[in-house]
């Protein structure tokens, strides 16, 4: 074993020592006194930065809804249309773009077509005649 | 202490409840055009084959008790179209999915412009012109309204255009004899929105949108789109033969479609360049594209260049027709020597003015067809 080993082996036996337990009560006691007055001391201060600071928040908030730029909305997407075989004459803008590939006449031809799905009974617009 | 903290609290409280009253417009979902005009669509009754072909002609229709059934048929129809005009936001909802984006209110907007338009023939034959003009400024608030936000298409841009003929139809045959009052509400409704088509706009969505939907599909491998790809192709009586792949869809001819879309993306963006261009140097520009994807046996440009070609000469129709309308209206307020405020969107000369022994003509350097677009005025009676 070399100098410097030796010095090691002594580092590894040193530990740290508990404090004198007479000493440890001294301070125990001292804290116990001190600290009502502590607090009552910064209570208020406590109390308003913490106001301060919520109030700060609640601007910074208040700011962000009311100045922030627009966000731009989210892109609707729709994986259940995506994902659903359409007929043509579903108003799609495959069908749609499809038709006018062939002409524009095709085209409103389609769109009509499309418009006559879902309309009212003749006379069916009267249900609102007692209103 | 306890001032401070109330003071704060005081500002707090004060600045919420700002922004709340701020917020309050913005929350009143009610506040959507579209909302009304849906309103009014499910409204529209089922036409009978003899009514269909009656809404069919409006422009010619008589005006009888049959037109008279139609309208009353279709007037809680009609009053929300109009109720829907004075709301200005509006907002479709369109869910977009690529080429299966639904678009059902074009459909809808086409029929009901009809109805509007027999409406106001019919009012006009009653001496009623002031009602007649309001329905029609409805049609074309209806118009801009249909190709706005999140639904512009090429396809809406059509419809746009369409619309706005229907509008100038009915109208310019009552116009020498209008009403000044409603005269001069038609001339307000055309200055505060001007009906310019975008058609660099509606090309730029479909880029985006239609083109980007299917590339992204094609690109992933999907074989279901690639697979309708192919069958649309198949389809279509201008595109080779011998330039659509034989056979279902494979991960190969995904890979293939992917790289003639990409293609014809490039293609796109040249022609939103030359969105701008009169139509005729437009058709130029797009058949130049067309030969370069045709040098590589790309079927998509043969495919799409009829469709954006006529899209252009339509965009181009309907913003000329407008024009000579507005100033139609000027010279019937004002006479004709009004014409020189207005300038041929596609000519070098002022438009051309014809008297007529009961109105007048326009007349534009613009060809559709090969003839120039014109507009006459009061040349047909509306009865």
């Amino acid at each position: 074993m070399n100098g410097l080993e030796k010095f090691e082996e002594s580092l590894r036996a040193l530990k740290p020592r508990r404090p004198d337990s007479d000493a440890a009560e001294r301070i125990e006691a001292h804290l116990r006194k001190e600290r009502p007055a502590i607090q009552r001391r910064h209570m208020p201060h406590a109390w308003a930065a913490a106001a301060l600071a919520a109030c700060a928040l609640i601007a910074v908030g208040v700011w962000f809804v009311t100045h922030a730029p627009p966000r731009q909305p989210a892109p609707r997407t729709g994986s259940v249309a995506s994902a659903l075989p359409l007929p043509r004459l579903e108003p799609t803008l495959m069908a749609d773009l499809m038709a006018l590939a062939r002409s524009p006449e095709a085209l409103d031809a389609l769109l009509l077509e499309q418009a006559k799905t879902s309309l009212m009974p003749t006379h069916g617009s009267d249900i609102l005649s007692p209103i | 202490m306890k001032s401070v903290l109330a003071l704060m609290l005081t500002i707090t409280l004060f600045s919420t409840g700002m922004a709340a009253l701020e917020d309050a417009p913005s929350a009143d979902l009610g506040q959507n055009a579209a909302l009304r005009y849906w309103t009014a669509f499910a409204l529209m009754s089922v036409p009978s084959s003899e009514q269909d072909k009656i809404i069919g002609q409006w422009k010619t229709a008589p005006m009888d008790d049959k037109a008279a059934e139609i309208i009353q048929q279709n007037r809680h129809a009609l009053d929300y179209l109009q109720l829907a005009a004075e709301v200005k936001p509006c907002d479709w909802g369109i869910v977009q999915a690529g080429p299966d984006t639904p678009l059902p209110h074009l459909g809808k907007a086409r029929q009901i412009t009809r109805l509007a338009c027999l409406r106001a023939r019919y009012r006009f034959s009653r001496g009623d012109d002031v009602d007649g003009v309001r329905n029609l400024c409805a049609v074309l608030t209806l118009a801009s309204q249909c190709d706005s936000g999140d639904s512009r298409t090429l396809i809406s841009l059509l419809v746009k255009c369409a619309i706005q003929n229907a509008v100038v139809e009915a109208v310019s045959a009552r116009l020498p004899r209008l009403d000044a009052k409603a005269l001069k509400m038609l001339i307000s409704q055309m200055d505060a929105s001007p009906q310019h088509p975008d058609f660099a706009g509606a090309l730029r969505v479909e880029r985006k949108d239609f083109l980007g939907g299917f590339l992204r599909l094609v690109r992933g491998g999907d074989l279901a789109a690639t697979q309708r790809l192919l069958d649309e192709m198949r389809d279509e009586k201008q595109i080779p033969r011998d330039w659509i792949p034989a056979g279902n869809a494979t991960p190969e001819m995904a890979q293939q479609f992917s790289r003639q879309l990409e293609e014809l993306d490039a293609s796109y963006e040249h022609l939103i360049d030359a969105a701008g261009l009169p139509p005729s140097e437009f058709e130029g520009r797009t058949a130049m594209e067309t030969k370069k994807l045709a040098e590589t046996r790309n079927p998509f440009g043969t495919w799409c260049a009829p469709a954006v070609v006529g899209a252009r000469y339509t965009s181009a129709k309907a913003e000329t027709l407008m024009l000579m309308l507005r100033a139609a209206a000027a010279i019937v307020l004002e006479g004709p020597e009004s014409l020189k405020n207005f300038k041929d969107p596609y000519g070098s000369r002022p438009l051309e003015y014809h008297a007529m022994q009961s109105g007048f003509e326009l007349k534009s350097e613009l060809l559709d067809k090969g003839r120039p677009v014109t507009l006459t005025v009061g040349g047909q009676s509306t009865k």
